[in-house]
C-alpha cells in the first residue's frame, strides 16, 4: 500500500523557503510570480494501517504549531485555481536521507511496517506565468534532471 | 566538595558535545558523554546525574524538522526516566538543537511538567537560510531568580548563534503572554545597546525576540545561542580590538547550574 | 567457472585488434588508452585467458588519471621558446622531481607524514599532530552542484579520517571558481548549469554537509572567470587532529577486511574515470551515475565510532572509500600483502548490482579497516552500539594477489604487482611560448576613487559574507580568528585560527593563495605568487614560516595538449623554487586535469585557466599573540612593508579596465622570507595592532578594507611608498600587486621599536588612522582618492548582498 502525505505551512506561519524561491525566480528574469507556497511530500510504502499513518503525520511529520498535513487528497485545492503546481521527487536509487530517517522515526512510534519512505517537494506558484516559464523555473531552479524527476500542471 | 555529575546526551548528529562537556568541566562538574542508545539499553541510568545537557548539532540530520526525531526518542523511549529526572528537581539545559528537541518533546515550555501536546516551536529562520553570527541577548528582569541557569548573569550577554531553524513561535498569543507573565522568558534578542531590534539583531525573526525560555520551575532551560562557544575572551569576534575580561559570557550559565546542583541537590 | 550465474561477463580482448580494443574502452567508459589496453591484453594473453568485467574495471579504475596521476608521475618532454631560443628538458616524474624533492631538501623534523598517506601530517604539540588535505571535486559539481560539493567535503573529511589510524576532523576550507554570476542566460552553453545556480548549489552542499558534521568552515575564497562556466572548480579541504602515536599504519596478512558506514548502490559508478575525461554537452546524461548525494549523518556516526575504536587500538590500518570505492581502498591497502574479498557480503542499498558495480561503487560514507581477528568482536560492538553498519568482507593474505569472489565463484584474480605497477609509462609533450598581450596605453587618471570602487565591487574582491554566514565557523568552540573581522564583524580576514584543544593556547592557522589571472601571463609566476600569498596570509595573523607547511592543488585543462602541459611544468617548477626558498615544505597535494568543456554549438573547446590553489597551515604556540586586519585606533601609524614594483600584469586594476598586460608580479623569495620573518617577530612582540595582506587590488584595496573593517578613516600619502625606480604613476603605486607586501597599523609609542625590529627590510610610514571616517590618499599635494569608508564598504558589500 502506498501513502502520499503532504505537509504545508499554516497561513499564520512564514514559508521562508517559498519567499526565497520567489526571489530566485525574479533572479531568473521571470516576472509575474505573486506567491510561492512550499510543501513537503512523503511517499510511504508498506503494510500500515490508517490510524498508523495518522499517527505518523501527527507525531512525526507535522509541527502542529506551524504546519498542516493531508494523507488523503491534497493541500492544493480550489482556492489555488489558476496556479501552477510543481512536484519534484528523487529518481530511484538516489540517496534520500530524510526518507531513511522517516522509517527510523516511525519505528520510535512503534510502527514497523514501512518498507520504504521517499521524500519530495511540492510548490504552488501563483501568478501570471506561461508554461514555458514554469518549465524554465523547474529546469533552472527547482529540479536537477540528473537526480530528480519533476512534473507540473496548472490547477483548473 | 560534592561532585556534580552531568550527562551530555549524544546521538547521531550531535556535534557540540565536546565543547559543552568542556564548559561544564570548566564550571567544576564531572561530565559523561552518553549515547542515547546506552540509556535505551539500560547501560547508563539518567538518575545517576544531576544535570542533563542536550548539546547542539543536527540530531539525525534534522531530517523532517530540527530535533524532531530525538525529541520523539525521548518522548516515546525514555519517557519514564525523564519524568523522574524532572520530578526529582534536577536540571536540564538544551542548547540550539537541544532547545529544538526540548520544545518538540514537550519539556518546554513546561507550564505543568512535561506536556503531551507541543505548545511552542522553533522553525525556519525568516531569512530562509542557516546563519552563523553573534547576537546580543538581554536577560529578562522579571525572570531574574526563576531560571537557575541565569541567577547570576550580566544584563546583556553576547553569544554566537548558528542555526537554520531558530524562529521561536507558539500556538497563540496567549501562550506568549503566559510565558512572559510567568517569568519564563529568559533571554530576548536585542541590539548592542539593549533595545528591541529586528534582523539581524533578531537573527531568525523569533516572536517577541525570544531567544531562550525556561519551564515554570526555572530548572529546565533552552536557548538558541551557544554559551559553550564563548568561554574565554579569545572566542569573542573582537577580542583583537576590545578590552574584554578573560572569562566569556557563556561560562556563567554552566557555573550557575553546577553551583545550584551542588547546593540544592 | 559459473560466471554467468553471478552476473559477471568475460570480455574478449585476446581476439581484439587495435580498433576493437579502443572501442571496448570507449563503450565501457573505461578511459583506457590503446597502449594501456594492449598492456592488459598482453597480461591476459600470458596467463591464457580473457579478463572478466571485474578485472577490466579494476584496472581502468586503478590506472585512471584520478587515482594514479599518470601526468605527474610520467615522463615529460618540455620545450621552451623564449626570445627565439629553444631549450629542451626531459623530466621523469614531476611529483618526485619537484614537489617531493622540495620537501626532502627542506627536511623539517616537524613533518610527520608527507605524500605517503591520505593527508599530510605535521607536529602540533608533544602529543598531537595536525593533518591537512585538500581535494578537488570539480566534475560532479558541474553536473549536480549540491550533491557534488556535499560529496566533495564528505570525501576530504574521510581523507583525514583515514590518515594514519584516523584524525579527528576540526576544520574545513573551501575554495570555489565559478563562471560569472551575472552571465546572461542566452550566453550559457547548452548542457551547462548557470554559474549562479552552481554557486548557490555548491555553497548549499558545503553548508549542509559541513554544518551537519559539526566541523567549522572558516577559510576559503571564491573566484570568477568565464572559462569556469563549463568547469566550475570546487576545492574542499579538511584539517584533522591526530595523536602522534597514531600516525602510522600497517596491514598484516591474516587481518580481516571490514567495511564500515553506508551501504552500496550504483552511486558514482565510473566517478574516477569520469573525472579524467573532458566534459561535453551530453555529459549530464551519460554520467549521471557518477553523481552522488551525501548523507552527512552517516558520516558523523562513522567519525564518532571510529575514533572510539582507534583509541582502543582495535585495528591495524584504515583507508577511505573514495574514488573507485572498494577497488581502490582494498587494492591500496593490500598492495604489499594480497587480499581476498567476498563481494556477496557487501551490504547493498538495493538488489541487482553486478559484482563489478559493487566493487567500484563510490557510494559515500564508507571506510575500510584492517582488523586483527582477535579484536573483531570488540570492534564490531563499537559500531553496533551506535547503529553503524560494519561488515567483514574478506581478509588480507600473503600471496600478493587480488582475489575477488562472489558466492564462492572467482570473479577476479590478478597479481597486485600488475594492478599497481603494470601501467605503461607515458611521455607527455610540453611546449611553452611566452604569452604576449596588448600593453595598456591609457594615462594615469587624476582621480582613482572610481577605480578603487570598481575593484572593491568586482566579484573576486567583493565581500563573501552571504556565503560565510551560512557556514558554522564557531562549532567545536575553538574559533580564535574568524573569517569576518572588525568592528561590525564583517571585514575580510586574511586567515583563520582555531584552537583544537580547548585547554591549550596552541593554535592552527589556515590560509590560502590563488590567482589564476597571473597564469594567463606565466604560470611560473602564478604559482610562485600563490605560495607567497598563502604564506603572507598566514604571517599576517601571527603564523610563522618556521612552522608552516603548504599543500598544492592543481586544476588544469587537458595535459595531452602541449601548451597546457607546459603551463603545468612551469607551475610545478615554481613550486619547487619558491617552497625551497621559503623553507615551507609541501606535505600533500592533488591534481584534477582535463577540465575542459566542448561547446557543440560553437565547436570551441574551452579550458579552465590553469588554477593552482596553495593552502598553508601554520602552528602557533600562543593564540593570544594573534592579530586581525581591522584598523583599531585613530592616530595610529600605517606602514607599508615590502617594495612596490611596476607589476600590473594580471592585476585587478587592469582587469576592471579590460586589460591583462604582461608585467606579472614575481616573487623575490630571499627578500620575501626576510620580510615575513621580521614581521612575525614584530607581531609576536606585540608591536603590531593590525596587519593586512596586500594582494588583489594592491595598497588601495588593502588599506580601504582595513579602514572600513575598523570603522575608522585613513589618510595616506603615496609619495612615501617605497617603489622601484622605473615608474611614477599613482595608479601603479596604488594598485600594483607586487608580492611579499603587507599593510600594518602601529600605535605611535611603538613606532620606534617596530622600525628597529624591521631594520634591513623595505618599509615606510605612509599615513595614519583617522577618526573622521574619511578615506583620503594623496601623492604629495595631489588628491588621488577621496571617499569615505561607508561608501567604500557599501560597494564592496553590494555585489553579493543576496
Amino acid at each position: 500500500m502506498q501513502w502520499k502525505i503532504e505537509i504545508g505551512y499554516k497561513p499564520t506561519a512564514t514559508d521562508a523557503m517559498g519567499q526565497g524561491i520567489e526571489k530566485d525566480i525574479e533572479d531568473l528574469g521571470i516576472s509575474g510570480v505573486e506567491h510561492v507556497r512550499t510543501m513537503h511530500i512523503y511517499i510511504i510504502e508498506g503494510e500500515i494501517a490508517d490510524y498508523d499513518i495518522e499517527n505518523i503525520c501527527e507525531n512525526l511529520l507535522t509541527d502542529r504549531i506551524t504546519q498542516v498535513y493531508r494523507h488523503k487528497g491534497s493541500l492544493v485545492d480550489q482556492k489555488d485555481s489558476g496556479s501552477w503546481v510543481v512536484e519534484v521527487t528523487y529518481k530511484p536509487g538516489v540517496t534520500d536521507p530524510v526518507g531513511e530517517s522517516t522509517v527510523k522515526g516511525a519505528k520510535d512510534l512503534g510502527i514497523n511496517g514501512i518498507k520504504s519512505a521517499r521524500t519530495g517537494q511540492k510548490y504552488v506558484i501563483k501568478g501570471k506565468i506561461q508554461e514555458e516559464d514554469i518549465d524554465s523555473i523547474c529546469k533552472r531552479l527547482l529540479a536537477n534532471d540528473v537526480i530528480q524527476n519533476y512534473k507540473y500542471s496548472k490547477i483548473a | 566538595m560534592k561532585k556534580v555529575k552531568v550527562i551530555a546526551l549524544r546521538t547521531a548528529g550531535t556535534n557540540c558535545d565536546y565543547e559543552t562537556a568542556h564548559a561544564f568541566k570548566t564550571a567544576g562538574a564531572e561530565v559523561d558523554l552518553v549515547h542515547i542508545n546506552q540509556l535505551i539499553r539500560g547501560e547508563k541510568e539518567l538518575s545517576a546525574y544531576y544535570i542533563m545537557a542536550i548539546p547542539g548539532g543536527f540530531s539525525y540530520g534534522d531530517d523532517i524538522a530540527a530535533g524532531k526525531i530525538l525529541a520523539n526518542e525521548l518522548k516515546y523511549r525514555l519517557r519514564k526516566p525523564l519524568e523522574n529526572f524532572v520530578a526529582d528537581g534536577k536540571l536540564v539545559i538544551g542548547i540550539c538543537n537541544g532547545f529544538q528537541v526540548m520544545v518538540k518533546a514537550g519539556l518546554l515550555p513546561g507550564f505543568e511538567g512535561i506536556s503531551d501536546v507541543q505548545e511552542t516551536t522553533l522553525y525556519s529562520n525568516d531569512s530562509g537560510k542557516f546563519e552563523c553570527r553573534w547576537v546580543y541577548m538581554k536577560h529578562q528582569a522579571n525572570s531574574n531568580g526563576k531560571c537557575v541557569f541565569t541567577r547570576e548573569i550580566k544584563d546583556i550577554i553576547y553569544l554566537p548563534i548558528a542555526h537554520a531553524e531558530g524562529k521561536f513561535t507558539t500556538a497563540g498569543e496567549d501562550i506568549l503572554d503566559k510565558l512572559e507573565a510567568n517569568g519564563q522568558v529568559v533571554f530576548k534578542y536585542v541590539d548592542a545597546e539593549g533595545n528591541k531590534a529586528d534582523y539581524p539583531w533578531n537573527p531568525n525573526g523569533s516572536d517577541r525576540n525570544i531567544a531562550g525560555i525556561c519551564d515554570s520551575t526555572g530548572r529546565i532551560f533552552g536557548l538558541m545561542p551557544h554559551p559553550e562557544r564563548y568561554l574565554t575572551r579569545y572566542n569573542h569576534p573582537r577580542w583583537t580590538r576590545e578590552d574584554l575580561p578573560e572569562e566569556g559570557d557563556g561560562l556563567a550559565i554552566f557555573r550557575n547550574a553546577v553551583n545550584y546542583a551542588r547546593e540544592k541537590l | 567457472m559459473g560466471l554467468d550465474k553471478v552476473n559477471v561477463k568475460i570480455v574478449n580482448i585476446l581476439d581484439a585488434d587495435y580498433a576493437q580494443l579502443q572501442k571496448i574502452s570507449n563503450d565501457g567508459l573505461l578511459s583506457l588508452n590503446l597502449a594501456e589496453m594492449q598492456t592488459i591484453k598482453k597480461y591476459f594473453a600470458d596467463i591464457g585467458r580473457n579478463p572478466t568485467d571485474v578485472e577490466l574495471e579494476t584496472l581502468a579504475q586503478t590506472w585512471s588519471e584520478h587515482c594514479v596521476h599518470k601526468t605527474f608521475k610520467g615522463l615529460v618532454e618540455y620545450k621552451e621558446y623564449n626570445r627565439q631560443e629553444e631549450r629542451i628538458e626531459i623530466i621523469d616524474n614531476l611529483l618526485k622531481t619537484y614537489l617531493m624533492k622540495a620537501t626532502q631538501e627542506i627536511d623539517k623534523d616537524w613533518c610527520l607524514s608527507v605524500f605517503a598517506d591520505n593527508a599530510g601530517v605535521i607536529v602540533f604539540d608533544d602529543d598531537y599532530g595536525i593533518a591537512f588535505k585538500v581535494e578537488t571535486h570539480n566534475h560532479p559539481s558541474a553536473i549536480e552542484p549540491y550533491g557534488g560539493s556535499e560529496t566533495g567535503i564528505g570525501g576530504v573529511i574521510r581523507d583525514t579520517l583515514g590518515v594514519g589510524l584516523g584524525a579527528k576532523p576540526i576544520l574545513n576550507t573551501d575554495v570555489f571558481c565559478f563562471g560569472p554570476h551575472d552571465l546572461p542566460y542566452e550566453k550559457l552553453p547548452k548542457g551547462t548549469l548557470h554559474p549562479r545556480r552552481v554557486f548557490k548549489g555548491v555553497v548549499a552542499g558545503v553548508r549542509d554537509y559541513g554544518n551537519r558534521m559539526g566541523i567549522p568552515t572558516a577559510n576559503g575564497a571564491i573566484l570568477f572567470d568565464k572559462r569556469y562556466v563549463g568547469n566550475p572548480l570546487v576545492y574542499c579541504g579538511n584539517v584533522g587532529l591526530i595523536p602522534r602515536d597514531k600516525v602510522k599504519k600497517r596491514v598484516k596478512p591474516g587481518d580481516l577486511i571490514v567495511m564500515i558506514g553506508g551501504r552500496v548502490g550504483r552511486d558514482g559508478i565510473h566517478g574516477a574515470t569520469f573525472a579524467s575525461i573532458e566534459l561535453a554537452e551530453d555529459s549530464e546524461e551519460t554520467s549521471s551515475g557518477a553523481v552522488q548525494i551525501g548523507n552527512a549523518i552517516t558520516e558523523k556516526r562513522m567519525v564518532d565510532t571510529l575514533l572510539q575504536a582507534r583509541d582502543r587500538n582495535l585495528y591495524d590500518a584504515i583507508t577511505d572509500c573514495g574514488a573507485g570505492g572498494l577497488s581502490s581502498a582494498v587494492g591500496e591497502m593490500g598492495e604489499k600483502t594480497g587480499a581476498k574479498v567476498h563481494l556477496e557480503r557487501v551490504p547493498l542499498k538495493y538488489a541487482g548490482l553486478a559484482p563489478w558495480e559493487i566493487w567500484l561503487s563510490e557510494a559515500q560514507e564508507r571506510m575500510v579497516l584492517s582488523v586483527p581477528s582477535e579484536k573483531i568482536d570488540d570492534l564490531l560492538e563499537v559500531f553496533e552500539n551506535e547503529d553503524v553498519e560494519a561488515t567483514i568482507i574478506g581478509e588480507f593474505t600473503d600471496n600478493k594477489r587480488l582475489h575477488i569472489l562472489y558466492d564462492g565463484v572467482t570473479v577476479a584474480d590478478m597479481k597486485m604487482e600488475f594492478v599497481h605497477d603494470g601501467l605503461p609509462n607515458i611521455t607527455k609533450k610540453a611546449v611553452w611560448h611566452k604569452s604576449q598581450y596588448k600593453e595598456p596605453d591609457f594615462d594615469d587618471p587624476d582621480d582613482l576613487t572610481k577605480y578603487l570602487k570598481d575593484i572593491l565591487a568586482s566579484p573576486n574582491v567583493a565581500s563573501k559574507e552571504w556565503v560565510i554566514r551560512q557556514y558554522d565557523h564557531e562549532v567545536q568552540g575553538g574559533s580564535v580568528l574568524k573569517p569576518l573581522q572588525g568592528v561590525e564583524n564583517d571585514g575580510p580576514g586574511d586567515a583563520c585560527i582555531t584552537r583544537p584543544l580547548l585547554h591549550s593556547k596552541r593554535g592552527v592557522v589556515i590560509s590560502n593563495g590563488i590567482n589564476p589571472k597571473y597564469g594567463d601571463i606565466d604560470t611560473y609566476h602564478m604559482a610562485a605568487s600563490a605560495i607567497d600569498e598563502a604564506l603572507r596570509n598566514a604571517v599576517a595573523v601571527g603564523g610563522r614560516l618556521e612552522h608552516t607547511a603548504i599543500l598544492d592543488n592543481f586544476s588544469w585543462g587537458n595535459p595531452d595538449k602541449p601548451d597546457r602541459m607546459a603551463d603545468l611544468v612551469r607551475a610545478i617548477k615554481a613550486c619547487y623554487d619558491t617552497a625551497v626558498a621559503y623553507e615551507t615544505p609541501f606535505i600533500s597535494g592533488k591534481d584534477s586535469l582535463y577540465n575542459e568543456f566542448s561547446n557543440s554549438s560553437t565547436g570551441e573547446t574551452i579550458s579552465i585557466p590553469p588554477t593552482l590553489l596553495i593552502s598553508a597551515i601554520s602552528v602557533i604556540p600562543d593564540i593570544s599573540k594573534a592579530i586581525s586586519m581591522d584598523a583599531k585606533t585613530p592616530g595610529d601609524a600605517i606602514y607599508i612593508i615590502g617594495k612596490t614594483y611596476n607589476e600590473m600584469g594580471g592585476s585587478h586594476y587592469y582587469h576592471v579596465r579590460g586589460y591583462i598586460g604582461n608585467s606579472v608580479p614575481v616573487v623575490r623569495p630571499k627578500r620575501g622570507k626576510d620580510t615575513m620573518t621580521r614581521l612575525s617577530d614584530a607581531i609576536s612582540l606585540g608591536l603590531v595592532k593590525a596587519c593586512h595582506d596586500c594582494s588583489e587590488g594592491g595598497i588601495g584595496v588593502a588599506t580601504a578594507e582595513m579602514a572600513f573593517a575598523g570603522g575608522y578613516g585613513m589618510k595616506l600619502n603615496l609619495s612615501h611608498v617605497p617603489v622601484s625606480h622605473d615608474f611614477t604613476r599613482n595608479d601603479i603605486i596604488l594598485f600594483s600587486e607586487s608580492n611579499s607586501r603587507f599593510i600594518v597599523e602601529i600605535s605611535p609609542e611603538k613606532c620606534g621599536e617596530f622600525e628597529k625590529s624591521m631594520q634591513g627590510t623595505v618599509f615606510a610610514h605612509i599615513g595614519q588612522v583617522t577618526d573622521n571616517k574619511k578615506f583620503e590618499i594623496h601623492n604629495g599635494e595631489d588628491m588621488v582618492i577621496s571617499s569615505n569608508i561607508e561608501s567604500l564598504k557599501e560597494v564592496w558589500q553590494k555585489t553579493f548582498k543576496w
